[in-house]
Parts: C-alpha cells; sequence; structure tokens
C-alpha cells in the first residue's frame, strides 16, 4: 500500500498490460459472480435458478454503467452508512467471545504461517485498482490522512478476524465456510432474529457495488487504452460473464476459482506493477 | 389592410381588428395634437384610472413638453398594428393618433388580486405568512422585499405562438453561477416556440429526466423559501398567472427542508429534521419489509409478535403483495377524491373511507388488520414531505419497491435499494449533482442534511459531479 | 433500442420468475417447543411438537409426533399427519430425552445448524422419564406448555438457575475438548408438574447421569463467574439461629495452574436480601458474616469441584486456560481424565457491600 503511494505517478500502462489487466477483471468477476450465487443459493435462494439471481446482480451493474461515469464512482459512498451499523451487530457478540483461544500461538513452523500469508492476500483483492484511481484523487491527500485511511481498512479486517477466532472452538471453523454469518445468526436481540440475514444483504449491496466498478473498470479500461466506447461489447460482454459464471456456482467449482485467484491477483498486483513502474524508469532515464 | 403610406386607421377598422368584440371600447378623443382614438378591453383596463391618466397626458401635451407621452405607466411608440394588439391584450389601454402616427400606451390594468395569503399547500407554524399570488408585479415585490440587494437581477422572456405567457426568472448576479445561468436561458430559448400555460408545463422543457419520479425543480408557493433558495444562488422562476414558482437546481434534500426548521429551536429542528427523512425511509420501506416479512422470511419475527401476525394473516385468502395492492389503492381512491372535493364533503369522505371501510374490510377478512396498519402508518410518513411533488414521487416509489419484495424478498429490496441509489446518483438538475451531498460527499454539509445546526449560513449546490476525495481501491 | 430490449427482456424475467423461494407465512406452523427421545427401535428417533394452530381468530395448542432415522426424517414424518408444514425456525425449546442425551448428542443438532432457516438461540433442555408426559403433563399447569417451556428457562437463565443454555452455545461446547456442557436438567415432580432440577453434566460430549441440585446449579454457575440478572442464595445460620439470603452483585474469579495443582480463588460481592436478626449495624456481626458465608460457600464449592470431578465434566472452563497457557499439561492425554485427577484448591473471599435498606 506505502510503495503503491510512492510509485503511483509512474505507473502508465500500456495498451497490453491494460487488455492483461481487462482480462484480469473480468476473471475475477468471475469468481466473485459464482461465488455469490453458491452463498446466496446456500442462504437464501435454495429453489431460484441461479441465472436469474446472477442476471439481476449483473443487470444492476449494466445499468450503473450505461449512466455517466460519476455514479459509479460515487458509488462506494452508499457503503459508508452500512459500516457502523455491521460493526454494532458485529460488537453484540463480545461477551460471547473467548479470549484464551487465541493461545497458544505456534510460530514455530514457518511453512504454514507463509503459506497462510499467502492465502491471506486473497483479501486484499483489487488493490490494484488504488493505482488506476490514485491520479485521480486530489493530491493533497496525503500522509496522515492516508495513513488513517488505510488503517482503518487494516483495523476493520483485523477486528473480524480477530472475533471469527474468539467465537468459535479451533477445531469447528474448518466446517464453517461463512463464520461471520454465523456469528450474527447466534446473536439474540429482542426486536428481531437472524441478525445474520439483514448482514448477508448488506453484503450483498457490498458485493454489487464491487462487481459494478469491476465491470465498470473494464469498460473505462477500453475507454481509456482502445479508445472503444461501444455500448454493445459493454452488454454483450455482460451477457457472456452472466454464462461463464453461472457455470461456475457450485460448491467445487467456486471453492476452486477462489483458490486460483491468489495467483494471478499476485501477479497483478505486485508483479506487474513493479515491471510497469520499472519500464517506465528506465525509459525515462534514457 | 391599405397600401399607402398612411393606413386609414378609424374607429370602424380598429373595431373590426378585434373582431367587434363587446367589451372592446373605441372612443374618439381630442387632443392637442390632432384626433386621436383611446381604445382597451373593458375586461382588462380600468375606466376611472384611463380617465385620470388620460387627463395628465393631455396637459403635458398642451404644456408642449418634449417627450409628453413617456411616465411612468405611459409609453409612446410608432404605430404598427401589431404592437396594438399585443398591448391590447396585455390590458393596456392605447391612444392611436393617425395624423402623426403614433400611439400611445397607458398601462391602466383593472387589477383584483387576492391578498398574499399563506399558500395552503406549504403552511408553516412559525415565520412569514405571505404566499404568492397570481401577480407576477407583486410577487416580485414580495422577493424584492425580503432581498434588498442591487445584483437581484430579474429577466423575462415570452414563450408561446398562441398564448403568450410572460416568464420570468430571477437570480441573484453576485451568487447565481454563470454557466447554470445561462444553461437555463438557453434551453428557456430553445422552448421559445410552445406553448406553456402552467409552470408545471415549463418543468417539462428545462428538466433533463422527464421520466424521473423524482421532481428536479423545487415548486413553492412561499416568498421565503424562494428568497432563501435565491441566496443559496440557485434560479428562480415566476410564470405570469400562477403563484407558483419554480427554483432550480435543486438537490433531494432541499425538498426535506422546511423554512421552519430554521425558525425553532436547534435540538427541535433537528428533532423534526431527523424524523422526515425517517418518514422517508418508512414510507418507501415499510410495506415492502411487511410483504418480504410474511412471504419470505418470517423467521426473523421474535415469536411474540409472529403469533399475532400470524393469527392476523392466517385466514387472509390473498397474498400479500394482493393485499397491500388493494389497501394502497383505497387509501389512493381517498385521498383523490377528497382533494378536490369541498371541505365538508372531504372530512365525510375520510371519515366513511378511513374508519368504516376499514374496519368492514378487515372483519370481511379481506385485508388482515396489520396491513391496515402498516399502510395507513406508510400513508401518514408520505405526508411529511413539506414539498408537495416530493411528497407523490414517494407515494409513487414505493410501489416498485413491493414488487421486488413480493418477488425476491429481501434481497429484492436490496437491490431496488440500489437502482435508486444509481438513479439518484446520476440525475441532475441543470446540470448540477441531485443527490448532493451525500455524492460527491462533502462531510461537513452532510450533518445539516440530519440535523438542523445553528449559525447555518447560505450554501451553494454542488458544482460538479466529481469525486472529491475518497475511492481507492482496496475493498473485500 | 438495445437497451430498450433489455430493460424489457429483464422486465419479463420479473415477471415470470419469482417466487421460488417464497414461503408464504400462513401456510406454516410455527412450533415453540419441540422434544426429541429416543424411538422404539434402534437408532430410531422420535420428535414430539407441541405448536399452536389458528382458526376462526383463535389460538389453540396442539401436538404433533413422528419418528425416523433422524431429527429431520422424524420432522418429515410428523408433516405427513400435520396440517400445515412444521416450521423449527421459532423454536424456542427443546426438550432432550436424558437417555438419548448419553450418546454423543450432536448428531440430533445437526439439521438446527446446517439449514440457514432454522433458529439457533433456542434453548436445550435435558429431561428426565417418559417424553410424553412433558406434553401432557399429568399435573396441573395453568399454561399451554408451548407457553410454559419458552418462560420458565427465560426466568431460570435470569435468576442464574441454569446457565445460558442456548442451542448455540451447547453446540459450542460440545465441540469444545477444553470445556464441557452443562444443561438445565428438567423432572416431573410430585405434583406432576414439569420442574427445574438443577443442571445435568456433561463429559466430553455424553451426558453422565450426574446432576446438580437447585442451589449447586446456581452456585456452579457462581463458579463459571456466569451469572443471571439475579442471584441469591440462602443458608442457615445456625449460631445466629436465623436464614440469611444474600444476592451475588459481582464475583471475580482467578486462576492459577502449576502443574497438577488448580487454585481457584474467589472474590464474591454480595448484598443481603434477609437477615432477620436486624443486627448488620455492628460491624462484628458483618465480619461473622462475611467469615461465615465464607466458609459455607467453600464448602459447597468443594463439594461441586468433586462432583464434577466424578462425572469428568471440567464445566469451569479450566481446560481453556490449561490449553492456552500450560501445553505440557494440556498435552497429557484425554482433558477429562486429566481434570478428574487434578487437585483444585479453592479460596472463597466474601465481601458484604450492602446490607439493603437496613442494616
Amino acid at each position: 500500500m506505502l510503495l503503491y503511494e510512492k510509485f503511483y505517478e509512474r505507473f502508465k500502462p500500456g495498451r497490453f498490460v491494460a487488455a492483461l489487466y481487462i482480462a484480469y477483471w473480468s476473471f475475477t468477476i468471475i469468481s466473485f459472480l459464482a461465488y455469490i450465487n453458491y452463498t446466496l443459493a446456500v442462504w437464501i435462494f435454495p429453489h431460484t435458478p441461479q441465472i436469474v439471481t446472477m442476471a439481476i446482480i449483473v443487470g444492476v451493474s449494466l445499468y450503473a454503467n450505461t449512466r455517466r461515469i460519476e455514479s459509479v464512482i460515487n458509488l462506494p459512498a452508499i457503503i459508508l452508512p452500512l459500516f457502523p451499523i455491521f460493526i454494532v451487530f458485529l460488537f453484540m457478540a463480545t461477551p460471547d467471545l473467548v479470549w484464551t483461544w487465541l493461545f497458544p500461538i505456534e510460530l514455530a513452523n514457518i511453512k504454514p504461517l507463509l503459506k497462510g500469508l499467502f492465502m491471506t492476500q486473497g483479501t486484499f483483492i483489487g488493490i490494484e485498482l488504488y493505482l488506476f484511481f490514485r491520479k485521480y484523487v486530489i493530491q493533497q491527500v496525503k500522509g496522515i490522512p492516508l495513513f488513517i485511511y488505510q488503517s482503518t481498512w487494516f483495523f476493520f479486517f483485523f477486528t473480524i478476524l480477530v472475533f471469527i477466532l474468539l467465537f468459535f472452538p479451533v477445531n469447528t471453523i474448518e466446517f464453517i465456510p461463512e463464520p461471520l454469518l454465523h456469528i450474527l445468526k447466534a446473536q439474540k436481540v429482542t426486536f428481531v432474529e437472524r441478525l445474520d440475514l439483514f448482514f448477508l444483504f448488506i453484503w450483498v449491496i457490498w458485493s454489487v457495488v464491487a462487481i459494478t466498478l469491476y465491470f465498470f473498470m473494464c469498460v473505462q479500461g477500453r475507454r481509456v487504452y482502445f479508445n472503444n466506447e461501444s455500448k454493445r461489447i459493454t452488454i454483450l460482454s455482460h451477457f457472456l460473464i452472466i454464462i461463464i459464471a453461472s457455470f461456475f456456482a457450485t460448491k467445487d467449482r467456486s471453492d476452486m476459482l477462489r483458490q486460483l485467484i491468489v495467483y494471478p491477483h499476485i501477479l497483478f498486483t505486485i508483479l506487474i506493477p513493479a515491471i510497469v513502474i520499472l519500464l517506465n524508469r528506465r525509459s525515462k532515464n534514457e | 389592410m391599405d397600401n399607402g403610406s398612411k393606413p386609414v386607421i378609424d374607429k370602424k377598422s380598429v373595431k373590426h381588428l378585434f373582431f367587434n368584440s363587446e367589451d372592446f371600447v373605441v372612443i374618439d378623443v381630442d387632443w392637442p395634437t390632432g384626433k386621436g382614438i383611446l381604445c382597451y378591453y373593458s375586461s382588462l383596463a380600468d375606466g376611472t384610472e384611463v380617465n385620470k391618466q388620460i387627463d395628465i397626458i393631455r396637459q403635458r401635451a398642451t404644456a408642449k413638453m418634449s417627450n409628453w407621452g413617456k411616465t411612468a405607466v405611459t409609453d409612446i411608440m410608432p404605430y404598427s398594428e401589431e404592437e396594438l394588439i399585443k398591448s391590447v391584450c396585455k390590458g393596456l389601454t392605447v391612444v392611436i393618433f393617425h395624423d402623426s402616427q403614433v400611439m400611445l400606451t397607458i398601462s391602466a390594468q383593472s387589477t383584483f388580486g387576492r391578498a398574499p395569503g399563506e399558500p395552503i399547500s406549504e403552511q408553516i407554524v412559525r415565520g412569514s405568512h405571505d404566499g404568492f399570488i397570481e401577480n407576477v408585479q407583486q410577487n416580485l415585490t414580495l422577493v424584492r422585499q425580503k432581498l434588498g440587494r442591487r445584483d437581484l437581477v430579474v429577466k423575462s422572456m415570452q414563450v408561446g405562438q398562441n398564448t403568450i405567457t410572460n416568464i420570468t426568472y430571477l437570480y441573484i448576479e453576485s451568487i447565481a453561477e454563470g454557466d447554470v445561468v445561462d444553461l437555463f436561458e438557453n434551453r428557456l430559448r430553445e422552448v421559445q416556440e410552445q406553448d406553456i400555460m402552467n409552470s408545471g408545463e415549463i418543468e417539462d422543457y428545462l428538466e433533463e429526466s422527464v421520466l424521473s419520479p423524482f421532481p428536479q425543480f423545487m415548486a413553492t408557493e412561499r416568498p421565503d423559501r424562494v428568497a432563501f433558495n435565491l441566496m443559496e444562488g440557485k434560479i428562480a422562476i415566476f410564470t405570469d398567472h400562477s403563484p407558483t414558482v419554480m427554483i432550480a437546481p435543486v438537490t433531494f434534500f432541499s425538498f426535506y427542508q422546511s423554512p421552519d426548521d430554521f425558525n425553532g429551536r436547534v435540538i427541535v429542528g433537528s428533532f423534526f429534521r431527523l424524523l422526515r427523512i425517517a418518514s422517508l425511509v418508512i414510507a418507501i420501506y415499510l410495506p415492502a419489509f411487511y410483504i418480504a416479512v410474511v412471504s419470505f422470511h418470517s423467521e426473523i419475527l421474535p415469536i411474540e409478535i409472529s403469533k399475532k401476525v400470524k393469527l392476523a394473516i392466517n385466514e387472509i385468502p390473498y397474498r400479500p403483495i394482493f393485499e397491500a395492492i388493494i389497501m394502497e389503492l383505497f387509501i389512493e381512491l381517498i385521498r383523490e377524491a377528497s382533494i378536490r372535493l369541498p371541505k365538508p364533503i372531504g372530512q365525510t369522505i375520510g371519515v366513511v373511507g378511513g374508519l368504516i371501510i376499514g374496519d368492514a374490510i378487515v372483519n370481511a377478512g379481506l385485508v388482515s388488520n396489520l396491513m391496515v396498519i402498516v399502510v395507513a402508518l406508510t400513508a401518514i410518513s408520505s405526508f411529511v414531505v413539506p414539498t408537495l411533488e416530493m411528497n407523490t414521487s414517494i407515494r409513487i416509489l414505493r410501489f416498485p419497491f413491493m414488487a421486488a419484495a413480493a418477488i425476491f424478498g429481501f434481497f429484492g429490496m436490496a437491490i431496488g435499494t440500489i437502482i435508486l441509489v444509481i438513479h439518484l446518483l446520476s440525475l441532475s438538475s441543470l446540470k448540477q449533482p441531485y443527490f448532493a451531498p451525500f455524492i460527491p460527499l462533502d462531510t461537513s454539509r452532510f450533518l445539516e442534511v440530519f440535523f438542523r445546526v445553528p449559525y447555518s449560513k447560505f450554501h451553494k449546490q454542488q458544482r460538479n459531479f466529481s469525486f472529491a476525495s475518497k475511492k481507492k481501491g482496496r475493498r473485500s | 433500442m438495445n437497451k430498450k430490449m433489455l430493460m424489457v427482456f429483464l422486465f419479463v424475467l420479473f415477471l415470470l420468475g419469482g417466487c421460488w423461494d417464497e414461503a408464504q407465512y400462513k401456510d406454516i406452523t410455527i412450533v415453540p417447543v419441540m422434544g426429541l427421545t429416543n424411538g422404539e427401535g434402534e437408532n430410531e428417533v422420535k420428535a414430539i411438537f407441541s405448536f399452536p394452530t389458528f382458526e376462526q381468530q383463535t389460538i389453540t395448542y396442539t401436538k404433533s409426533e413422528g419418528t425416523g432415522i433422524s431429527t429431520r426424517a422424524a420432522r418429515e414424518d410428523a408433516t405427513h399427519h400435520t396440517m400445515e408444514a412444521l416450521d423449527v425456525s421459532h423454536l424456542e425449546v427443546l426438550l432432550l430425552s436424558s437417555e438419548m442425551a448419553k450418546k454423543n448428542l450432536y448428531p440430533e443438532l445437526d439439521m438446527f445448524f446446517r439449514t440457514p432457516r432454522n433458529r439457533i438461540t433456542s434453548y436445550i433442555v435435558i429431561v428426565e422419564g417418559d417424553m410424553e408426559q412433558y406434553f401432557t403433563p399429568p399435573g396441573a399447569v395453568k399454561s399451554e406448555v408451548a407457553n410454559y417451556y419458552p418462560e420458565l428457562l427465560r426466568t431460570a437463565e435470569l435468576y442464574t438457575y441454569t446457565s445460558v443454555s442456548t442451542m448455540e452455545n451447547a453446540v459450542k461446547l460440545l465441540l469444545d475438548d477444553s470445556m464441557d456442557l452443562d444443561l438445565p436438567y428438567m423432572i416431573i415432580d410430585d405434583n406432576g408438574i414439569p420442574t427445574l432440577d438443577g443442571i445435568a453434566l456433561f463429559s466430553n460430549n455424553k451426558f453422565t447421569g450426574q446432576t446438580l441440585g437447585k442451589q449447586e446449579a446456581i452456585l456452579a454457575n457462581l463458579m463459571k463467574s456466569k451469572l443471571g440478572k439475579y442471584t441469591r442464595l440462602s443458608y442457615e445460620w445456625k449460631e445466629k439461629n436465623s436464614p440469611i439470603t444474600i444476592e451475588v452483585i459481582k464475583v471475580r474469579r482467578k486462576l492459577k495452574i502449576s502443574n497438577e495443582k488448580v487454585n481457584m480463588h474467589f472474590d464474591i460481592d454480595i448484598s443481603v436480601d434477609e437477615f432477620p436478626p436486624n443486627d448488620l449495624y455492628k460491624k462484628g456481626t458483618r465480619n461473622e458474616a462475611e467469615k461465615f458465608l465464607s466458609g459455607e460457600i467453600k464448602k459447597d464449592f468443594e463439594k461441586i469441584i468433586t462432583t464434577t470431578q466424578e462425572a469428568k465434566s471440567d464445566i469451569f472452563g479450566v481446560g481453556r486456560r490449561v490449553h492456552a497457557f500450560h501445553q505440557d499439561l494440556w498435552k497429557k492425554g484425554d482433558w477429562q481424565e486429566t481434570y478428574a485427577a487434578l487437585s483444585i484448591e479453592v479460596d472463597v473471599n466474601v465481601n458484604m457491600k450492602r446490607t439493603s435498606i437496613f442494616d
């Protein structure tokens, strides 16, 4: 993150790289969609054909992407009011936490730790967008505000992780795929049962926004680097993705994608930016 | 008429020009400079006032003053048939001097405007109780009295081919953005050919998205609201003979502010503003929420409530969505019926509809009593909005949400919310962002949406859509 | 044009589709109380449901039962002869027969956790004897069982009679090696009324058959330092020839673990609820009372520890601390065995913080 901050000005991808990124984003969308649909099917829509939920989510994105550019960019702002709600819900679980489950911390074995570090990169999918967006954001934002922004995110993820670790006995975490939802499900609130449902929909909103943004990036990538603004391709690509993603929306396949995506993620967030930055630097020096 | 250089103008020809209308008066008058023909519509001009003015002008003419015809209420101009028709139709009195080919116009219209009383649709408790009337001049007076400043600019433009409607617009030169005013003027010029009778019709021509449920112009009859908005750099549009003034560009949340807020105490004002925002949420979501709960997510109800709900809906033959539509239609019918009826009958309808039929419909088992509560609560909250058009928009909005909830439960509502937000984000009012200060996010003004902040200042309309802060990669 | 087509397509999709996952509330029977017991055959589960039915604007309560190879199968069986589908998403109390609990409990509960619709904050109770009796109590219970059990257990939780025994908590403890589960224990008393009678002790994931009595159950919760809103204890103070009832305000537990020896230290803040001699204004009496109570409570605590060690049931969560910080002790073998063999010392220190509005 901090490295990105330093070098974003040098990040000027060419056409080829842009094409690669578009491919990568499409891949991300597919894996994301597959995963969302699997979760939705399991939690609330066991009987609804998956293609319908898929079509609705993608339809929203299509609608957003045929509107003006600014509205998509600003869309994440609707997420903001949902954060406090979510955090409050989460903190209701505090009395149920068992702090001793954090221990013993086994640091002796390096291998699983590294593997864990590798897999946790998955949470940072999307970080490469930072490189693309940074130059549009006001330049004055630097130093402490940026640090606060970044540490808020870190804190947010970290809290969630700690809550999950402390809430479940160690041996049960393996078979609980959505621990957060379970935490919320176990909360007893007087006015309403099933907090998990509410969170599920908060999460759906988040995901839809994320998918919309990825689509947006694809469309913009096409616009900026290939001067292609055809609406037809936008619509077509949306349809294509519905079809491909519905193929992947089963347990096995979505899991496979989830595990796979870490590799291109590393490639695209660390390697390619590094190469591009280095290349640009060289050409500048010459 | 006449191909000669001096067309013959006499009583007969003038009378003929106005199709011998009964209320058209043509009289010969003597004048120091020669004979004149006095003509006016008796239905528009005030006869006694005309006599007085003519005496004054005649004296001036006799005294051989230069420019004897130009005073505050009279004007002198070369004669042309077109001008004659236009002036007379406006209600002016015209004296035609055949010899010198000039005509004198006297504005002595008979005015019988009503007093500037409080508008019925926008009443407030504390604050000024005057409202606009059908006379533009008087309306301008009301605004100017509130804003005594030099740079309050009044401009007007005539639109229409068959009807002549004067559109007068106001802005404050030093505050309003030049390009917004230009944009507005261009748009107005484009519609100059259209026949427009009402202020609502101009809205159609000037708005960016006519099909959106959200009004992008704010209509008001309150001078204080107009003055307040002018100070924020907006444009106020007056139409002839209409007390309704349109204000643009506006934001979504300006519809939720009432002049009352600024008069009351800070805490009280904040409370009511919050209440209004809550009412917005209730009005849009409550029926949808109820439908989603009883047809999809009944497990979220705590058991004590769930038994009552179950008891209420167990023997209702219809799906909740039909139940809701029956009830909503019913309420809209009552409202629509009572609006145009004379007051005493309107009240009767309210009582009959609300109490008797409401009770009977539950007893008959067509609609559950919970649904009646839900729909009634929704109806009340939708009436809370201080401005009328937003009020109707909100009422319309809940139907798509109900449909979405009936098909997909909460999921439908979530998706509906996103679509609604995207729509609001891409809406603009005279090319200015509609959903400010949320988007683009302006944290300093964020509070003012929900609270009545003390020492509040005037804010200009948000200028552009560009992202001011935020939005970098990293989500999960 | 393309966009319009798409809109039409989406709209048609909305009209055609939808309603797949609709579950109209009026077509569902909500089940507040459910009982599980062993069926006649081997590995057979018998489930009894008590639920309200709604007709002619009145609520009446009925029951229905079914058998099958698992909980879910039994529920399906019962649905065959119930008017509307039974829905356990509003389940408030799950009664489990003690015989069934003597096997591993989890298989019977899996159904509640796997399907998202179910409520996992319902109470679990272990009941002794014939399950049928709990649904048609021989004694005159004043209200319907479907209302009686939930309210009873809510009260029990509030007054620390039992620990928080929600299904979710229970299963977490079932699956946790380092702490054992205790559940409310219910019997039919002499008047034929279902009564809470302390708590049932589990070892690993099976009911041991051993239970703690009414007052012991309260004390055991005190030892877990998990208090409800009100916690009252009564003792007969022989020297003063008077009863004394105290309300516990706060309890602090300190665990000291050193190889094979555990020291539990309790600081208990109390207020006096009942003491007829009314001489607590004397500092001497107060000190005496504190000393007396400390002694009594300590005696009781020790008795409880002996019982739990006999039952090999670590309900106090000593194991959690051991697992976190004393790996050598933890790795000695099965924790339940280790726990039974531990020597546990108890210290109790009672502080009288308030005497209520009399002295």
